[in-house]
């Protein structure tokens, strides 16, 4: 569904991604994780045409089609949805004035069913619709910003550190709907500091460093995929 | 009594234009992160469109006044900004600077830089007359279409599909982008609601002073800003409470001044403007989230 070949991004003289190159499937979810800096929100931010301080360069496709240097409105279209890092919920509108805003690239269907769809998914939004956003706690904060991107019918969908800022208890309720989407068949790139909760979520993890793929992995977080995260030659010393 | 209501009614009246003003310039550096100098300039364009068809009927000719606001700012969008969307703040002053250079420029090669007089809306500045209070017409109308018309914008932006878009994209562009919104189709609202303002200020305006100049825009444009300031910078809400407020003050310190203070009306009115941006810098309705445009 989701092709990455190649991909770099540079910010002025730093290469923050060089050369990194995966795919996600119908239905997969595949997690990114890595150091800080590694490069893992860049290339989200890049494959989603998000990088406007960097050159993006390789080559990403969606459903075959090749997506890079389509703009950021015309990619919802053709079914990539984006949950940003940080959330970036629009605080001033109301949860269900958020939703709404979800479908504006949304691919066929009611916005209306899908706003009802979403209350279903999460009883939460549904009871605060008209509420401010910027009156929801962290948790409900997420889960709007989850749905608000679910509103777009997306194929595939991007979600950059969905645990940031949450109490372990919400971060577990996140990360539950998340699993819960895998039955909807899409496209899942989770990028995540909690790496151990991400690799069990995914169905393979790839592990970034210096925005270059250093391992691969799937279910749990291994001794090789750890010498990939902490960058170990030829092995850690036991 | 009668004489506090008759400068209430001219407070407002006053506030409600300076609320047109600045909600002109809100709006466009809300959703687009221009501060658009040029918004003088549009408004005395559609004043001389006013004085250039000075013989149609009178709903017609404010008609077409508002039209050609609209036009104007449409066309300002799609041939001139869109080409500098996503650099930065300063070079999108300095265009929109050089935008109202130009228009102003035009006017003066077309109509001359003497001032014009209008016959327009002379039965406005008559005073009606309701129970001993006498208030002219035009404050009345000049009441009447702001209010009509914050509450026209009001239900758009909280009612409309492209009025969420348009405050969503005032609050975070890149993320409204990221959602699907069509970027062009929000500019060019923007922009229209905007050059729908300037064509209903300048009608008022030119209803108000009967005369038009080239430079007519300048001080719109300078209280629009300082409004706006007050208001929040990028708050469209906070724009038209800053617009209210600076009109209310202005109408108060005319009437309690002394004789002797008159003079220095603008001075204290503008220390005061600094006062509550010292205790409030970020103004009376601040906006959201302040964020990185296009």
């Amino acid at each position: 569904m989701l092709a990455v070949d190649g991909l770099t991004v540079r910010y002025g003289p730093v290469a923050a991604v060089r050369g990194l190159s995966f795919s996600c499937e119908e239905g997969e979810i595949v997690a990114l994780i890595g150091p800080n800096g590694a490069g893992k929100s860049s290339t989200l931010l890049a494959v989603s045409a998000g990088c406007y301080d960097g050159a993006v360069g390789g080559a990403v496709s969606l459903a075959g089609e090749p997506v890079l240097g389509a703009s950021a409105e015309s990619l919802v279209r053709r079914g990539l949805a984006l949950v940003p890092e940080g959330r970036r919920i629009f605080t001033g509108l109301t949860v269900e004035e958020n939703l709404l805003l979800g479908g504006s690239g949304r691919r066929g269907g009611s916005k209306a069913e899908a706003v009802d769809e979403a209350y279903e998914r999460f009883p939460i939004l549904g009871e605060f619709r008209g509420r401010h956003a910027g009156l929801l706690s962290g948790g409900q904060q997420q889960m709007l910003a989850i749905a608000r991107a679910l509103m777009s019918r997306p194929r595939v969908l991007l979600l950059d550190e969905p645990s940031l800022g949450l109490g372990p208890k919400i971060v577990e309720e996140v990360f539950e709907h998340i699993a819960e989407l895998r039955a909807s068949k899409l496209a899942i790139v989770l990028v995540e500091q909690n790496a151990v909760r991400a690799a069990e979520l995914a169905d393979r993890t790839l592990v970034i460093r210096g925005g270059k793929l250093e391992g691969e992995g799937s279910g749990v977080v291994n001794e090789e995929l750890i010498d990939a995260y902490f960058g170990a030659v030829g092995g850690r010393s036991r | 009594m009668t004489t506090v209501i008759q400068d209430l009614v001219a407070g407002l009246s006053l506030g409600g234009l300076y609320a047109l003003f600045a909600l002109g310039i809100a709006l466009i550096f809300g959703v687009a992160g221009i501060m658009n100098f040029a918004q003088g300039a549009m408004i005395a364009v559609s004043a001389y469109v006013l004085f250039g068809l000075a013989d149609l009927p009178w709903p017609l000719l404010a008609l077409a006044t508002v039209v050609s606001g609209i036009v104007l700012a449409v066309l300002l969008e799609a041939v001139v900004f869109r080409r500098a969307r996503g650099a930065d703040q300063t070079t999108l002053l300095i265009m929109s600077f050089g935008v109202g250079v130009i228009l102003q420029a035009a006017l003066v090669l077309i109509a001359g830089s003497e001032p014009h007089s209008v016959t327009f809306g002379a039965s406005l500045n008559k005073e009606l007359v309701i129970s001993g209070l006498s208030i002219p017409r035009i404050d009345l109308l000049t009441l009447v279409t702001a209010v009509v018309l914050m509450v026209a914008l009001g239900t758009f932006l909280r009612r409309t599909t492209m009025g969420i878009q348009l405050r969503a994209a005032a609050e975070d562009f890149r993320m409204a982008r990221h959602l699907g919104v069509r970027v062009n189709r929000v500019m060019l609202a923007t922009f229209a609601l905007s050059g729908l303002l300037a064509g209903v200020s300048a009608v008022l305006i030119t209803a108000r002073s009967g005369t038009l100049s080239p430079t007519m825009g300048f001080e719109p444009v300078l209280v629009a800003f300082v409004a706006t300031v007050i208001g929040g910078l990028g708050s469209i809400y906070g724009a038209a409470a800053g617009g209210m407020v600076l009109g209310l003050l202005t109408i108060l310190l005319q009437v309690v001044l002394p004789a002797g203070l008159q003079p220095y009306r603008d001075a204290i009115l503008f220390s005061i403007v600094i006062f509550v941006l010292l205790v409030r810098p970020e103004g009376i309705i601040p906006t959201a989230r302040a964020g990185t445009r296009v």
